[in-house]
């Protein structure tokens, strides 16, 4: 590209309208999170409401076909679809950061479930709980983007 | 300079001349106001596409950018 065409790239952009864009783009980014975080609390509190707390946990407590099949279909499109639009918005500053937190959340991962399933085994321990280890996975992915984004 | 060592720049007295702020250089570019201070601030070396997006937004070369410590030495075996 020629210097003047570079400055004709340059000057096509009005003054401000960088500034405008970063907003819209940060602006798009938390509408995204914050709809992921209500489809995240509604099924939630529709479970505690219906059934109380203890449904989510008792193993005794079974949920209906309909209601299982309809939270697994819910997930899964906010999962999917809310990346896919997420990936949109977010930079490559931000897509290494969220690499190395999610590296850092698998070793976590990596390292206390085979050790708690071996102490387990063993009867030093209880049987490892899947949903404490799902919780051990996104606690860390949040610690670990929260330490590369404000180091 | 070793490796893993970030590449020195000069993004942000390129941004000064043009009376930017960091997050009106990160609209233009498409990047957050917080990758533009990563990379000014040597945390964070750019993609190659966006070292060229960089190359011709200010209409300069990228050696001219971004320093990587070896001065125009070509070679770099």
């Amino acid at each position: 590209m020629t210097a003047s065409g570079a400055k004709a790239m340059r000057d096509s952009i009005p003054r401000g309208e960088g500034e405008r864009r970063d907003s819209a783009r940060r602006r798009a980014r938390w509408l995204i999170v914050g709809g992921l975080a209500l489809v995240g609390m509604a099924p939630g509190f529709y479970i505690g409401f219906q059934h109380g707390a203890a449904a989510a946990q008792s193993r005794a407590f079974i949920w209906s076909p309909a209601l299982s099949m309809a939270m697994a279909a819910l997930y899964l499109v906010a999962v999917i679809g809310g990346g896919t639009l997420l990936n949109r918005v977010t930079d490559e500053l931000e897509k290494a950061q969220g690499y190395k937190a999610a590296s850092f959340a698998g070793l976590a991962l990596m390292i206390v479930y085979p050790t708690w399933f071996l102490l387990w085994k063993g009867g030093f321990v209880p049987e490892p709980v899947h949903w404490m280890l799902f919780i051990l996975f996104w606690a860390s992915l949040a610690l670990a983007t929260l330490f590369y984004r404000f180091r | 300079m070793e490796l893993g060592e970030a590449v020195k720049n000069r993004l942000k007295v390129l941004r000064a001349e043009r009376d930017w702020s960091q997050a009106e250089l990160g609209g233009r570019l498409g990047v957050s106001r917080q990758a533009v201070n990563a990379i000014e601030t040597g945390k964070y070396d750019p993609s190659l596409p966006l070292a060229f997006k960089l190359s011709r937004l200010f209409a300069v070369p990228i050696e001219e950018i971004f320093d990587d410590g070896f001065g125009g030495q070509g070679d770099a075996r």
